[in-house]
């Protein structure tokens, strides 16, 4: 459950710091989250996840826009991958960059406490 | 290692790592971490293309503004003053074409290197070396910033900048995106730039250049017989009745001796193309249409891109003007529109405004000074450095000034350029004025003291007006007057004296015959007034046509007016066809021809002169007239040598081919290569079967649908950035050279606006463009227009009085006075 809540919260901010400010607080919030999360949430796996799972959630929104099947044509013939290429590289962007804060945030933390680490 | 310094490390390479590779460019990609931002980036493209109802405040606003886009996507803009009527044109136009607004300016500025990179160094280098940016300082150190001119130019610049200062991450248009670049804000120096640029593309034709290089191939007699300052066919935009000839070409000099004290010309920028300038426009009085109600129809001609070189905007200001047409996106009036009182559009006038003079310099590879009487005077040095999209330097050049405009190094000698635009103002001001008019009386005073380009400006109004005056600034020239020469610049006597003033302008008012057009022919008849405007001009077929079709209905309305402007129907085809035929030609001529003559020429007969997409003989035509042109001036062709003559000068027009024709022995149909003596016969029949030959190896056989004049052409209108992906190419049209809707070479110019209005008790119009009101290649506005204009229909433009009148509006967007959030 705790996975559950944590991998949403994660989701929560990624997103409204990408709509609020820019795409490059990806790993900043990232690593907060890593820093802020018990152990038990297992940061590692569960920030990178919530991070794509945000990012998915904005591309999402963007693809109920009306002129969204226009875009993803133009996309097709602008550039020599597929739209779907892009948008699966999109998310991995995010999963990569929330991986790399959530490492850093990680490695700051220390040692596990007793505690967490019996959970 | 320890498992912490190990996350560590791997933590930070991936953030590092993978935030380099998203904010470097890799190659000519952009950086992909603003592009892939899955809220701002390219995928909120779409998303930025839809509005909906919005309250935006503005500051500096005096009132509030309501505007009302409707489903066309045509802002309907109700303003309490007219300067708050710009401030809001300017933002929507912002939000709508924001793309178009930075590269336009760029070009003439000659700073597109900054946003495209090496490839546009030969555009910013002839920008600069033409000097607008020079002139934009100069033009607008001249202006008072009191004239409502600076005052309207500053408030659209305001709207412009709002909308600039509030985007939004994905409010950023896609080539933006794709260029990595982000816009830069707007500045009163553009918008002069934006009408430098106008007459570049309108009111820069000078004939002289052209002649010299023929001069040097076949000598001066020859260079004045096929550039003949009349056009050999008259139909005159000032009409003459039927008291003058239509046909007034002279004997035309046979090829003679190369000039070679002529000056030494390298290479023209490509050959002519009379259909490049195709605008027309013209009026019916109420007498001669079935509803009793004056008619103007207009459709300016001009290179198609997407977006359109056009803004349709409607722009109500109570007590001052209720004005809608199109306006050019970075100038706040419209150019070619009506009001509740007038209609009015305009045709290239295509007048000579500038002049070459060849300078004696001190110094062959630097100069610094030229002398005029004798005297030596200082050139003025001017550095220009061309930058990269990274601020790297690509060039820099100096560009050199004498008192007459800027100078170039042709052909080892140093010419200057006078041109009508680097004397006066050239900004446009007179539609500030023509939005206001209620009568064309008012309009004609309006627009007299316009510069340039030199626009044939047709107006009708309400009560039954109509008039047409080639307006804007031509020189005074000495001794006989003419432009199509380069003078000697070492005397001050040959500089120009001045301008000729409007009461001499071409004009017609009411004519007899009850109608007036323009098509870019010569405007006024030699034999009324040999006062030189111009050289070369354009061939009157499509004046001709409309004058054919108007003069056969005198029961006109709208929808014919519309229907005209597509007509297939060539008057150059009708007359060489005959030509082409052997109407000129002995029976037993005839009779002897060979067997692919004669069956070319059975072809040919079965054709009527239509470029409709579905005819199958078009393509034969041009084909024959392709090979004749070639055949007839081929001591004009391209020579294998390197030298500086080995580039083919400009062709005749072919009204002078057609002139030609009547003259069956002339020494042009020989053909240089061969020993014995062709005559007109022996070259019409030997164009007739090699374009046979060539058209069915290349077409098939004549039945097949290889033939159809829509599969062998095509309209083609580039995206600004020539992407494939965002352009509109291979459309079929109707239309072809010469016809009322031109269309030849490499189809990418054509009617850039066709609009009718009919002036009555209401003012109704209808028009349509070719793309869309979007520069988002996403938006449902980007291109929805196309398909009427291709199938040659007119939208109704709505032209309500209200707010409230706008039937089913897209959305409304309401600016009120205050600090933007």
């Amino acid at each position: 459950m705790i996975m559950v809540v944590a991998l949403l919260a994660t989701a929560l901010g990624v997103a409204l710091s990408t709509w609020l400010v820019a795409w490059w607080t990806l790993p900043l919030v990232a690593a907060v989250a890593a820093w802020l999360m018990p152990r038990a949430a297992r940061p590692l796996l569960t920030v990178p996840i919530g991070a794509a799972l945000g990012w998915s959630v904005l591309l999402g929104r963007a693809a109920r826009a009306e002129g969204f099947e226009r875009l993803l044509g133009l996309l097709a013939s602008l550039v020599p991958v597929p739209p779907a290429a892009l948008a699966a590289l999109t998310v991995v962007v995010a999963l990569v960059l929330a991986a790399g804060g959530a490492l850093v945030a990680d490695a700051g933390r220390g040692r596990p406490r007793d505690g967490a680490a019996a959970k | 290692m320890a498992p912490r310094l190990l996350k560590a490390i791997t933590g930070v390479t991936l953030v590092a790592g993978g935030m380099a590779g998203l904010l470097l460019p890799i190659g000519r990609l952009p950086p992909l971490g603003p592009l892939l931002d899955p809220a701002g980036g390219v995928w909120a493209t779409a998303g930025a293309a839809e509005f909906r109802d919005r309250t935006i405040a503005f500051r500096g606003l005096e009132a509030p503004v309501e505007a009302v886009v409707d489903r066309r996507g045509v802002p309907h803009i109700f303003a309490e003053t007219e300067l708050d009527a710009y401030r809001a044109l300017g933002y929507l136009v912002a939000r709508d074409r924001l793309f178009q607004l930075e590269l336009q300016t760029r070009a003439a500025a000659g700073t597109l290197g900054e946003l495209i990179g090496a490839a546009a160094l030969p555009l910013d280098r002839n920008a600069r070396a033409l000097g607008f940016g020079r002139m934009a300082e100069r033009g607008l150190a001249g202006l008072d910033s009191a004239d409502l001119l600076v005052r309207s130019i500053r408030a659209y610049g305001e709207g412009v900048n709002a909308w600039i200062d509030g985007l939004r991450p994905a409010d950023l248009p896609l080539e933006f995106r794709l260029l990595g670049k982000r816009p830069t804000r707007w500045s009163d120096a553009r918008s002069v730039l934006l009408f430098a640029q106008m007459a570049l593309t309108l009111a820069s034709n000078d004939v002289s250049l052209d002649k010299v290089r023929v001069a040097r191939r076949v000598g001066w007699a020859a260079a004045d017989a096929l550039f003949p300052v009349n056009s050999p066919i008259q139909e005159p935009i000032q009409p003459v009745g039927d008291s003058l000839r239509r046909m007034v070409a002279a004997p035309i000099a046979p090829p003679g001796p190369p000039d070679t004290t002529a000056l030494a010309i390298g290479s023209r920028a490509g050959p002519r193309d009379d259909d490049r300038s195709g605008s027309n426009n013209w009026a019916v009085m109420p007498r001669r249409t079935a509803a009793n109600r004056t008619l103007l129809a207009g459709d300016p001609h001009l290179q198609l891109t997407l977006p359109s070189i056009w803004y349709q905007a409607h722009l109500v200001v109570p007590g001052q003007f209720d004005v809608q047409g199109v306006t050019l996106p970075g100038a706040p009036w419209v150019v070619i529109g009506f009001n509740r009182h007038i209609a009015w559009s305009m045709t290239n006038t295509g007048a000579d405004v500038n002049d070459f003079y060849r300078e004696t310099v001190d110094d062959r590879d630097r100069p610094t000074r030229y002398r005029v009487d004798g005297e030596w005077r200082p050139i003025e040095l001017r550095s220009e450095t061309i930058r990269g999209p990274r601020g790297e330097t690509l060039a820099v050049d100096t560009v050199r000034f004498t008192h007459r405009g800027p100078m170039r190094q042709v052909g080892g000698e140093w010419v200057s350029m006078a041109w009508v635009i680097y004397g006066d103002r050239v900004v446009a001001a007179e539609f500030l004025a023509v939005a206001r008019a209620k009568t064309a009386a008012e309009f004609l005073e309006a627009t007299r003291g316009y510069v340039a380009p030199a626009q044939n400006m047709l107006v009708a109004d309400r009560r039954g007006t109509i008039a047409i005056r080639s307006t804007g600034h031509y020189p005074i020239r000495p001794a006989d007057g003419r432009g199509d020469v380069v003078r000697d610049g070492s005397l001050s006597a040959n500089d120009w004296q001045g301008m000729v003033a409007a009461e001499y302008y071409p004009f017609s008012l009411n004519p007899e015959r009850g109608y007036l057009t323009s098509a870019n022919q010569q405007p006024v008849h030699p034999g009324v007034n040999g006062r030189y405007l111009g050289a070369d001009w354009p061939s009157p077929w499509r004046a001709i046509r409309i004058n054919r079709l108007l003069a056969a209905d005198s029961q006109v309305t709208p929808e014919s007016m519309g229907r005209f402007q597509t007509d297939p129907i060539s008057e150059r085809g009708l007359a060489f066809r005959e030509v082409l035929l052997g109407r000129g030609s002995d029976s037993a001529r005839l009779a002897g021809a060979g067997p692919e003559v004669k069956a070319a020429r059975a072809l040919l007969a079965e054709w009527g002169g239509s470029y409709a997409r579905d005819d199958r003989r078009a393509v034969l035509f041009e084909a024959i007239m392709a090979e004749l042109n070639r055949r007839t001036w081929d001591e004009l062709a391209p020579r294998d040598s390197a030298s500086e003559d080995a580039d083919p000068p400009a062709r005749p027009s072919e009204a002078v081919l057609y002139a030609l024709t009547a003259d069956a022995a002339s020494q042009w149909w020989d053909q240089v290569a061969t020993t014995q003596v062709e005559r007109r016969d022996d070259i019409i029949e030997a164009s007739l079967a090699a374009a046979l030959d060539s058209v069915t190896r290349r077409h098939g056989p004549p039945s097949g649908d290889g033939w159809r004049w829509g599969a062998t052409h095509q309209a083609n209108i580039n995206h600004l950035l020539r992407l494939p992906a965002l352009s509109a190419t291979g459309l079929e049209v109707d239309g072809g050279p010469s016809t009322l809707s031109p269309s030849s070479g490499s189809g990418t110019h054509g009617a850039s606006w066709r609009m009718v209005v009919e002036l009555g008790p209401m003012v109704r119009a209808w028009g349509v463009y070719p793309g869309g009101q979007s520069g988002n290649p996403v938006s449902k506005h980007y291109r929805d227009l196309l398909p009427a204009w291709q199938r040659g229909a007119l939208d109704t433009l709505a032209f309500p009085a209200e707010a409230t009148e706008v039937a089913s509006p897209d959305h409304r967007w309401v600016f009120r006075p205050g600090r933007a959030r």
